[in-house]
């Protein structure tokens, strides 16, 4: 196997990894209190792997079919810039197979790691880190799955919090690094707005539209 | 095929449409193209703006715990070299505690 494989493999076991299997287990948990089995969430995890359009398609009981689907896609409408932001470092016959992995987990590790590293050994990192942090939450769907009558609601709830602070740390370090602070600000200054959306409309409407106004504004001030 | 494959296959399939499109969109832009920093640059922001309102959106812990969870993870993260483990472990800790003096 060539050393990147082997390297992204190794640098996904890491706080990465618990993040990524807390808010899986709390998913196989949630699968198996909606009535579902483990196969659903196991090609749930496997097929969409991304956990807020997971979590939409719980709903998706008779009659709510299309809504859970649609609600689904927009949750996890940024996989479509994640993946053309990713595309000019993975570039290369390999690409294809790094397609399924395009999730928050590998992405925002590959957004700050496969600059350091040399073009050749970027796609192939990617798959290391991205096929082992998918097994991980392949692995822990079925643990939440089996566990899931012995875990107390708020452990279940504390579970769900991990990936946040997960996320929240990551965003920090990069900053403190000198990374993309004007698009960090701008996302983290455009989201109390989703708040203010009218009832009724889905959550992942008020996400979308941070996303676009602050990744734009940070875009735009960029470019001066 | 029983309740619910019908709506989780359409939905992985059009993921993975919506994931292949991204790659293919950029497939032959350079990565310096504007394109490509205005995606990074929406992306980054969809990752900070996720964060924010799980963290202030009502939801399954008092707003009170959660801000301090992420105060406190912050501080034990920069107090413990940038390591991103002892973070998370005092932020849990923080939202577990926080929760239980508020009763």
């Amino acid at each position: 196997m060539h050393p990147a494989y082997r390297l992204g493999a190794r640098e996904a076991l890491g706080a990465q990894a618990v993040a990524m299997a807390c808010t899986f287990i709390a998913f196989g948990a949630a699968v198996h209190a909606a009535g579902f089995g483990l196969g659903w969430g196991l090609v749930s995890s496997a097929g969409v792997y991304g956990m807020a359009g997971q979590m939409v398609l719980l709903g998706a009981h008779p009659g709510a079919e299309t809504a859970a689907v649609a609600g689904s896609l927009m949750a996890n409408a940024r996989f479509l810039p994640m993946a053309a932001s990713l595309a000019p470092l993975v570039r290369g016959p390999l690409a294809p197979f790094c397609v399924p992995f395009v999730a928050i987990t590998p992405w925002a590790a590959a957004m700050r790691r496969l600059p350091g590293l040399p073009e050749p050994d970027r796609a192939r990192w990617f798959l290391g880190f991205g096929l082992t942090v998918w097994t991980v939450g392949l692995l822990t769907t079925a643990l939440g799955h089996a566990i899931a009558g012995y875990l107390s609601p708020p452990v279940l709830r504390l579970l769900l919090m991990v990936n946040v602070l997960y996320f929240a740390l990551l965003i920090a370090a990069g900053l403190a690094r000198g990374g993309p602070w004007r698009a960090s600000l701008a996302g983290a200054v455009a989201a109390p707005f989703a708040l203010l959306l009218p009832p009724g409309l889905p959550p992942a409407w008020g996400l979308l539209g941070a996303a676009l106004a602050g990744g734009t504004a940070a875009f735009l001030l960029r470019r001066r | 095929m029983g309740e619910g494959w019908g709506p989780l296959l359409a939905a992985a399939a059009a993921t993975l449409l919506l994931r292949a499109t991204g790659i293919a969109l950029a497939w032959r832009l350079p990565a310096t193209h504007p394109a490509i920093a205005w995606a990074a640059a929406v992306s980054e922001a969809a990752l900070s703006a996720w964060v924010v309102l799980a963290l202030i959106s009502p939801g399954s812990w008092p707003l009170s715990a959660r801000l301090a969870g992420a105060a406190v993870a912050l501080a034990a993260f920069f107090l413990a070299g940038r390591r991103l483990l002892p973070g998370m472990a005092a932020g849990l800790a923080a939202i577990w505690g926080v929760n239980w003096l508020l009763g």
